[in-house]
């Protein structure tokens, strides 16, 4: 076989030369480039004689001397690079030059050039000669069904469709079928999982506190576009550049969602300039992944050590992102400007606020019935509380059933001239309505301090702060009322004063006296002026310290006293406001949990109302782009202009203005682009049969991979775009061919001959993806629910795993610190609308690969792990769906049929002989095991949510259930 | 694909199952491979040389330790106590926003005195007795250095070598690299715990031991407190383990019969994958079970010990984890974020690890674990000398200077390395920074950080970055 260039010479020179001798000309050692013809064979060294290449003669190429000298100070690459050439490779290199030493542009930049009259099989089969590789047989038709089900929809098909499909025997029946489920939502889903991966599509926003945010319009928007199977050049367009279309539509705009998926921050002390930077850089590595399988973003710092993309080129696509009012530090607890409010392109505004009704009713819930330990302390204290508030007219007037915590509006004050000043003084006015009953101060101080009310007798503090002090007040009157304090704090600590003055005004009312900003301060030298307010009662670093000291007392409420008189299951909703305002009050925790709610329950409430969410955008907003010297935000050096690669076809413009991502983003699907429509296809090409043409999908650079089949690669892509990028068709041509369609069936000699299978002379097995192992447990258990698109849900995780890594607990609270787990109809959704939290992602899913969503990923690995097999067989989710599956197979009528129920709803094919023996087996000895022992038969069905009690003999068919559905095929396409 | 993939190890473990002469029938027969494809393999060419640390326990302590009021001690800071810091000293330093503001910047001398410790002469503060009392045990490193300035990106560079989310973590690359060496373990064990001084804590992320690029596989798993110290690990109620053993020999048996159709080499490393989950299922209980632990144990790490969740009962685990050949164990307590009330604050999170992190070591050398253990405590930056807020209110980040130790397999004992100015804000000797601190725990486990690479999106990509980073000689024993 005579040498390519790009197959066989520049992977070598890439991987081991190009480091030091590539197109970084700024780095390149001894002036030696190597990564074109020119440049290697321009003349070298001081008297300009030699030459790295010569064509035709390697022994005068310096090239071949230094790579095949054995002289350590000679060889290259040198020792010390951890690069080394097998003799194989020199050789390689050795005929190449003898050949000529031609070279090819890099294969990707080509222009696509699609053999005639050539197909699928064709191409893949042209590879078997000279490999010894014969095609496989046909698959058989119920694993075919179950295979092209799961490629396209991720879900197996139902016992149903099997019957169908096994029962058309007229021809075409397979056809029928591929049309079927392209244009199914199922297929829309499945198709949007990929292309969310690649989008960083999440609902958190990544860095720091990652608080909740709202893209699911925009994920609605990617549903629909597959749902109607839109042109995928106008799919590419109106998310790069939707807003800059003429006219654009409310949808268009909410298309761009897909550039502002990037994570954003609001931790404190953030450099807002420097995380602008990142979050462009960021679109940059999206885009030039997803679309042009480039990895550009190595050249935000340096020239591009292997591609032919040169800093300034980086900063001039850069520029297109860099066009926008997009801040640095982003929103807290939601979306970030620019932003619009939209409604959904799946559901309609009752759909949605139906869902959202649901979830903030589940939120209600949880304030009902809080996690168990909270619920235990509650209930503790209600059985305390309830008896010392019986109103009764003679203790009324007891000033120890006064609240004798700060009320929950206090803050710590001091003087704003100076919040650490050693002396400050203070005063506050109020008025009364009538002569109260009973009265109580507490208070305290950092560090000390002295009280006069209506200028009676001094009420001195000098213990420790978080010691605070509580006195009876009986100096107090109808109408004005007056205190003064001065106050002193020690050090350099922090300073503050807490106080609240409890007062009985009436039978069932109290008022609350507490300092606050309404309070005047001064400090020495200085004019009275309103307090500081250093932080509610309850924040750092005064609260829980607090809170420890303070017992609980009587609160003094009637209407806390209705409440709590009422037996639980017939309080009303305010009754359950009441009562948990009022153990908030004295519970951090459950302040804490309660906060949590409120804020959940506050950013959906307005979407509860209308039925819309916002969503963020792009804008236009002119800006000028410097290079940034090493990436460095701070160190702008030449200006630039956006513009596309030199390498790749001229990104044109309207004459005299400015470029904008409109033409970035039609220049990316013009038919003349040789990348977009090579990585889209291949990416497809990858979902279907497990790896890519080039298994790189997202380097198509000189480090990727060459492609297995280059002009299979290319036929598909010339006809994805001939076709008007219809992505239906592209994907119907793949499943309708025989390649698709062979056994997977491995024999020794196959295996020996294409371990990897990247030859396809056999149908590719492999793992399912993690949102689809889920998925397809869900369909075989009866339990999915197929309701499509719509805000995020929130199915089973273990307890505690957002709290324990967030800022859950902090006092001006965010949201998405804890994990709300949701219920009903909302658990059983896909996978794909499970709430992406991303410093926490879905541990289930994590376990099987799903990435993080943090940034850009076009390819999952696959793995296979012991913490997979326990996500299988305990995940509460998995158990539920074994009972599931099991009171299915119950149900069907003998052991035999219930066994091949469950054989094809999980597998999609009736039992083996084998397999019915060894699970009719299994099926008795579990019902021997927990008839004898009926509790646990009952107990391992409450596991699995069963809400009934049960018989052993549906706890012996749910183990048979989860047996199948942890077999390896249950989880595997084949 | 080329160099460096995933296929090394596929490879090495197809190899084995070719080689290891499983029949089609004895599939079944799940003891036979108990030996078989469970454990992770690590990379045929690691480790480069000899390892002097079999295993590392990294006592992470996120928000940001102050240094200058822990470790590294300034004779003159005394008398400059109160004054502005020079402007020559912080040098146009870029501050996060939280003090970019101020308008004084008045230095802060350490909050409690220190002293000269053990016949190394450490010096190090009266808020951790217990870690001074083992100052000739360990390296004190006062000359880390970090670019981060805020804590997500600070936290995501020591622990992963970039600021940018997406690589793996130092744990990820050790278990990829080297595999597990106990085959009921996963490779790295993640623990967590919360500060008694700012609480809640900064928050940390799951990509601080997460995979990264590399097979997921590789991400820390979480060992917790409560009855599934790992996730999803305990059977569910009324699910006896000799059913669950029944239950796992049909699947077997039906695995088996799906090798003998496909031929598929990954159907054997499922059935490996479910006895190694099953093995994990009786070990797991046994490292949180602490019955077998003496009372000597507890006086050693102090009574939160016994109260799970705590660092010191992490500190315990890690121990327990150690003995049973864990590779990578990895602590996060959170924090010591100190930007106020930094006296109480300070000596409430020098409470919470000071006896438990000298009492790992003294355990580990008592039991002869700490020659082959590398021991780390430390965090992504240190402190400002300057207050922020008044005169000993708090102190902002910084990432100039910082200091951590370090102790155990193939570290000096009872060594001080590097040293900053009066102010203790600028190196003036030996800089370590956070790329030469992880190619030197590299180091420690026999691998050469720049040979050490993994190829995505078409770079040989290493954990210590593109930037030249160089192991510490001084510090290795």
């Amino acid at each position: 076989m005579p040498l390519s260039f790009n197959r066989d010479i520049r992977p070598i020179l890439s991987d081991n030369c190009f480091g030091c001798h590539g197109t970084d000309a700024h780095d390149a050692k001894a002036g030696l480039q190597l990564h074109s013809f020119e440049a290697a064979t321009a003349p070298l060294g001081k008297e300009k004689d030699r030459q790295a290449l010569v064509p035709g003669d390697r022994g005068a190429s310096e090239l071949w001397n230094r790579v095949s000298a054995k002289d350590p100070e000679e060889i290259m690459p040198p020792p010390d690079s951890n690069h080394r050439l097998s003799p194989e490779q020199i050789e390689l290199l050795g005929r190449w030059i003898d050949q000529g030493g031609e070279y090819e542009g890099h294969w990707s930049f080509q222009t696509v050039a699609a053999p005639k009259g050539a197909s699928i099989d064709s191409l893949i089969r042209a590879q078997f000669e000279g490999n010894g590789l014969r095609p496989a047989p046909p698959a058989n038709r119920e694993t075919l069904l179950r295979r092209l089900t799961q490629d396209l929809t991720g879900l197996p098909p139902t016992p149903e469709e099997i019957d169908a499909f096994l029962a058309d025997q007229k021809p075409g029946s397979y056809k029928r079928v591929v049309d079927r489920l392209l244009a199914s939502p199922a297929t829309a889903e499945r198709l949007a999982v990929d292309w969310l991966d690649g989008a960083r599509y999440a609902d958190t926003n990544g860095y720091s506190i990652d608080d909740h945010r709202d893209m699911w319009i925009w994920r609605d928007w990617v549903l629909h576009a597959f749902l109607t199977n839109k042109r995928f050049d106008e799919f590419a367009v109106e998310q790069i550049a939707g807003d800059l279309l003429p006219q654009a539509t409310e949808q268009q705009r909410v298309a761009t969602g897909f550039l502002r998926n990037s994570m954003n921050t609001h931790e404190g002390g953030t450099i807002p300039e420097e995380y602008r930077v990142t979050y462009n850089v960021d679109k940059v590595d999206t885009v030039a992944t997803v679309f042009m399988g480039l990895t550009m973003k190595c050249a935000q710092c340096h020239d591009h050590k292997y591609d032919p993309i040169s800093q300034k080129e980086f900063y001039q696509f850069y520029a297109f992102f860099n066009q926008s009012s997009e801040p640095g530090s982003g929103g807290e607890n939601s979306n970030t400007a620019p932003l619009i409010e939209a409604g959904s392109a799946i559901c309609d505004v009752d759909r949605v606020k139906r869902d959202v009704r649901q979830r903030i009713a589940e939120l209600d819930r949880w304030r009902v019935t809080p996690e168990p330990a909270m619920a235990k302390i509650r209930d503790e204290w209600e059985s305390r509380i309830l008896p010392t508030l019986a109103p009764s007219r003679k203790e009324i007037a007891k000033p120890a059933d006064l609240p004798r915590v700060p009320h929950s509006s206090a803050a710590w004050i001091w003087a704003a001239d100076d919040k650490q000043a050693a002396k400050a003084l203070f005063k506050h006015r109020f008025r009364l309505e009538g002569e109260p009953s009973a009265a109580q101060l507490l208070f305290t101080c950092d560090d000390a301090c002295t009280i006069k009310i209506n200028g009676g007798k001094a009420i001195e503090k000098k213990s420790l702060w978080m010691e605070p002090k509580v006195v009876r007040i009986t100096n107090l009157k109808e109408g004005e009322n007056h205190i003064e304090i001065s106050a002193t704090n020690d050090g350099p600590s922090p300073a503050g004063l807490l106080i609240s003055l409890a007062v009985r005004e009436d039978e069932s009312r109290v008022k609350h006296i507490v300092s606050s900003s309404a309070w005047s301060a001064k400090v020495a030298g200085a004019k009275w002026k309103p307090a500081a307010d250093l932080g509610k009662y309850g924040s750092a670093p005064w609260g829980e310290k607090i809170q420890e000291k303070v017992s609980p007392g009587g609160v003094g409420n009637k209407a806390l006293y209705l409440a709590l008189s009422k037996p639980k299951l017939k309080r009303s909703q305010a009754d359950w406001k009441t009562v948990n305002d009022a153990f908030a009050a004295v519970s951090g925790p459950f302040k804490i949990y309660i906060h949590q709610l409120n804020l959940e329950e506050k950013v959906l409430s307005k979407t509860a109302q209308s039925g819309r969410a916002t969503v963020m955008v792009m804008d236009y907003k002119p800006r000028d782009t410097h290079i940034l010297d090493r990436g460095a935000y701070d160190h702008p050096g030449e200006k630039v202009t956006a513009d596309g690669p030199l390498i790749l076809p001229p990104l044109t413009g309207p004459e005299g203005k400015a470029k904008t991502r409109l033409e970035l983003a039609r220049w990316l699907v013009d038919p003349a682009h040789p990348l977009t429509s090579r990585v889209i296809v291949n990416r497809y090409w990858q979902m279907i049969f497990g790896t890519g043409l080039v298994k790189t999908a997202e380097d198509f650079g000189a480090q990727g991979e060459y492609p297995s089949h280059p002009e299979l690669l290319d036929w598909l892509a010339a006809d994805f775009v001939e076709h008007g990028w219809d992505l239906r068709r592209t994907l119907k041509q793949i499943v309708m061919s025989e390649t698709y369609a062979q056994s997977s069936a491995a024999t020794p000699d196959s295996l020996e001959l294409d371990p990897y299978n990247r030859l396809l002379a056999r149908a590719p097995r492999f793992r399912l993806g993690a949102e689809f192992v889920r998925d397809s447990a869900l369909l075989a258990a009866g339990l999915i629910n197929r309701d499509l698109g719509g805000p995020s849900v929130h199915p089973y995780q273990p307890d505690g795993l957002w709290a324990e890594i967030s800022h859950y607990g902090y006092p001006a609270g965010f949201t998405s610190q804890k994990f709300l787990p949701g219920s009903g109809r909302a658990l059983y959704r896909r996978s794909m609308y499970t709430a992406w939290k991303r410093t926490s992602p879905p541990p289930s899913m994590a376990i099987f690969d799903a990435p993080s969503r943090e940034t850009c990923t076009v390819r999952r690995l696959n793995t296979n792990t012991p913490l997979q097999a326990l996500v299988l067989q305990n995940d509460p989710q998995f158990l539920e769906a074994a009972r599931a599956l099991g009171d299915l197979m119950a149900a069907a009528g003998s052991v035999e049929k219930g066994i091949t129920h469950g054989a094809r709803r999980v597998l999609g094919r009736g039992p083996t002989a084998g397999e019915l023996k060894i699970l009719s087996t299994a099926l008795t000895r579990y019902q021997q095991i927990f008839q004898s022992d009926t509790e646990k038969a009952q107990q391992l069905l409450i596991a699995a949510g069963a809400k009934d009690s049960g018989d052993p003999k549906q706890t012996a068919w749910m183990l048979v259930a989860s047996t199948l559905l942890n077999m390896d095929e249950a989880v595997t396409r084949q | 694909m080329i160099i460096n993939d995933d296929t090394n190890t596929l490879l090495s473990r197809r190899a084995f199952l070719g080689q290891s002469g499983i029949g089609l029938g004895a599939l079944a027969a799940t003891s036979l491979l108990n030996d078989a494809g469970g454990v992770e393999s690590g990379r045929n060419d690691l480790p480069h040389f000899p390892a002097k640390a079999k295993r590392v326990i990294y006592m992470f302590q996120s928000g940001g330790p102050s240094h200058i009021d822990l470790f590294d001690h300034s004779p003159a800071i005394k008398k400059l106590h109160g004054s502005e810091l020079p402007d020559s000293v912080r040098g146009g330093q870029r501050v996060t926003g939280m003090t970019a503001g101020q308008k004084k910047f008045q230095v802060c001398g350490p909050v409690s005195p220190m002293k000269q410790h053990g016949e190394s002469g450490t010096w190090m503060s009266d808020f951790i007795p217990h870690t001074a009392s083992i100052a000739d045990k360990l390296t004190v490193i006062n000359s880390m250095h970090t670019e981060a300035i805020n804590h997500d990106p600070g936290i995501t560079l020591i622990n992963t070598g970039s600021q940018i989310p997406g690589r793996p973590s130092l744990g990820a690359w050790a278990g990829y690299g080297l595999g597990s060496t106990n085959e009921n373990m996963p490779a790295y064990i993640v623990l967590l715990s919360q500060g008694s001084g700012k609480n809640p804590g900064q928050p940390i992320f799951s990509r601080l031991w997460g995979s990264g690029f590399l097979p997921s596989n590789h991400q820390g798993v979480l060992m917790r407190s409560g009855r599934n110290p790992l996730l999803y690990l305990k059977d569910p109620n009324g699910l006896d383990r000799s059913t669950r053993r029944e239950m796992l020999d049909d699947l077997a048996a039906l695995n088996g019969d799906s090798f003998a159709r496909f031929g598929d080499p990954e159907i054997q490393t499922r059935i490996a994958q479910y006895e190694m989950a099953f093995r994990m299922q009786t070990t797991a209980p046994e490292i949180v079970d602490l019955s077998d632990e003496p009372e000597s144990t507890f006086k050693l790490y102090g009574d939160a010990a016994r109260q799970p969740g705590t660092y010191a009962y992490n500190c315990l685990l890690a121990r327990r984890l150690a003995e049973r050949d864990v590779r990578f164990v990895q602590l996060f307590h959170r924090g010591w974020d100190q930007h106020g009330s930094l006296v109480p604050h300070l000596t409430a999170q020098c409470k919470d690890t000071d006896q438990a992190s000298a009492a790992l070591v003294t355990d580990l050398e008592q039991r002869g674990l700490l020659d082959d253990t590398l021991v780390i405590w430390g965090g992504e930056f240190g402190r400002t000398s300057y207050s922020q807020g008044g005169l000993g209110n708090g102190r902002d980040h910084h990432g100039r200077c910082f200091s951590i130790w370090m102790a155990g397999g193939g570290i000096k004992r009872g060594q001080v390395h590097g040293a900053t100015d009066d102010y203790c804000y600028n190196i003036v000797k030996d800089p370590v920074h956070i790329n030469d601190m992880n190619a030197t725990i590299l180091h420690c486990m026999g691998m050469d950080h720049e040979r050490f690479t993994f190829k995505f999106q078409g770079l040989n990509t290493r954990l210590t970055g593109v930037e030249e980073a160089h192991v510490v000689q001084q510090i290795l024993a």
